[in-house]
């Protein structure tokens, strides 16, 4: 589980809970990818509008490193990537509770994860200027961000230099680098101590020999 | 009547006073007096900017950068002479008084002695008689470096293009953008296509070399259209063989553009019948 008390972290379109737990990288993907084509809505007010089709959008709202993309090289873009995702201990043992009775063990930790959005375009000029709606626009709904999707802190959008790249032309790319930050929990239930009461018949010499075993579970059985 | 430009030169003599000197003649002149107008454009097929009217003389020597004044409210970006990578057209019409009128176009470039200058003619007609059974029709579209800047997307503070997809400035900072498309003939080499995995996704490049003729100067950024398929191209490099300095033919590196790339809404005229094979 990811998240805080009253949201998951987990984008708001649906994706399939099973395969794509909250917190897990798709899942931060997923969400930044519907923050960012909510700012380029077609009411926002922007010279670029956002399309889910690839051919009628003036801006292109992907993942990085993405196969599945049919429009290549289109620009204006944003890319969505995820960089390294580091567990933060918190307590010790990651230890959050225990339940005696049947001895399962609550866990947690501050899952902090890397993220750099990329803001690609054929104009340096045009690169900066998307760079910076997109910075501004993490900068100033932090707050809102956090409350909505289960995030329990966030670091300031950095915007870096915008450099070319070679493609089928030299297009500029702006970086915009943060953090997110968002509790995990996870749970141990011993199943040694479940399996106390089983019995066992042993047959030894023709004589029934019944005992009632008893596991040694990680010391705390008797 | 006719008009001849028989000479353009570059001259540098001090950082405030450098330009191009250019000389025309007339034959078969009329008994008439004669006055000649100059005009200037990054294209031989223009739009040409005028520089001078009502010339009476042979040559001038055009120091002008800042002609003509951009129009009210605009911003101009100056011409300069001294760019390695720039070629000027000038354009000189003589207007006899009878009202006969002639015009001839010429680029800058220097004159070869007349034994090469016919060797020159002879492997420019080679390659011509080649581009007869292998050569496809193109147009050049030069890049605009000098003019009005755009009004709509060009920030004049930090001199950067803000919306890649300008209708106006098609990406350029200059107001149209290209100037006029010359229609040549060239070679245009098997491609070579790459398709890359990078932080964009898959990225596809098809590069190839489209091999021409001499006129126009072809310059890095400018964008050759197929005229039969309207597949656009970008140069990314280009080489020449020369004759004692004198270009004889043209090589250039071009990429496939993106079918999306605000180049393609540059208007060429490829309205035309496509050739049945």
């Amino acid at each position: 589980m990811a998240g805080h008390e009253t949201k998951q972290v987990r984008p708001k379109t649906a994706q399939d809970h099973l395969r794509i737990a909250a917190g897990s990288p798709l899942a931060i993907q997923g969400i930044f990818l519907e923050i960012i084509r909510e700012r380029f809505r077609p009411d926002a007010g922007l010279e670029w509008v956002w399309d889910a089709d690839p051919t009628l959008t003036n801006i292109l709202i992907e993942t990085s490193y993405n196969e599945e993309i049919e429009s290549r090289n289109k620009v204006p873009a944003v890319y969505v990537t995820r960089l390294q995702s580091t567990p933060t201990k918190m307590a010790v043992g990651d230890r959050s509770t225990v339940h005696l009775p049947d001895h399962q063990e609550v866990f947690k930790a501050l899952m902090r994860i890397d993220l750099q959005l990329e803001c690609v375009s054929n104009d340096e000029g045009e690169s900066t200027v998307i760079a910076d709606i997109v910075q501004f626009m993490i900068l100033a709904s932090q707050d809102v961000i956090q409350r909505e999707f289960g995030f329990y802190s966030f670091t300031h959008p950095v915007l870096g230099q915008t450099l070319p790249q070679d493609r089928e032309q030299v297009k500029w790319a702006t970086p915009i680098s943060f953090s997110v930050e968002f509790w995990i929990h996870w749970a141990q239930v011993p199943i040694a101590p479940l399996l106390q009461q089983l019995s066992q018949k042993i047959t030894l010499q023709g004589r029934d020999a019944f005992r009632q075993t008893v596991l040694n579970s990680m010391r705390r059985a008797t | 009547m006719d008009v001849l430009i028989t000479r353009t030169i570059p001259v540098y003599r001090t950082p405030e006073d450098h330009g191009v000197f250019i000389q025309w003649t007339v034959t078969t002149a009329p008994s008439a007096d004669i006055i000649f107008t100059l005009e200037r454009a990054g294209s031989p097929t223009g739009p040409f900017d005028v520089i001078l009217t009502n010339l009476t003389g042979y040559y001038f020597f055009d120091k002008f950068r800042t002609v003509p004044e951009p129009p009210l409210g605009a911003t101009r970006e100056n011409l300069n002479f001294l760019s390695l990578v720039r070629t000027i057209y000038y354009k000189i019409t003589a207007t006899a008084s009878t009202g006969a009128v002639a015009f001839s176009i010429n680029g800058v470039k220097t004159a070869l002695p007349p034994r090469q200058e016919r060797l020159e003619r002879k492997i420019k007609r080679d390659l011509a008689v080649g581009f007869k059974f292998n050569g496809t029709s193109a147009y050049i579209l030069k890049r605009k470096h000098w003019g009005v800047r755009c009004r709509k997307c060009f920030d004049v503070l930090t001199k950067k293009v803000t919306n890649s997809k300008c209708p106006v400035c098609f990406g350029t900072g200059f107001e149209g953008g290209y100037e006029t498309p010359v229609l040549i003939t060239g070679r245009f080499t098997a491609p070579n296509s790459n398709t890359d995995m990078t932080p964009q996704g898959l990225s596809d490049t098809t590069k190839m070399r489209f091999i021409c003729a001499d006129y126009p100067d072809i310059d890095p950024l400018d964008v050759i259209v197929d005229k039969y398929r309207n597949h656009r191209f970008i140069v990314q490099q280009q080489s020449e063989t020369e004759l004692r300095r004198n270009t004889i033919h043209q090589s250039m590196v071009i990429s496939f553009l993106s079918t999306d790339s605000a180049e393609y809404q540059i208007p060429v005229n490829t309205d035309m019948v496509p050739v049945i094979y």
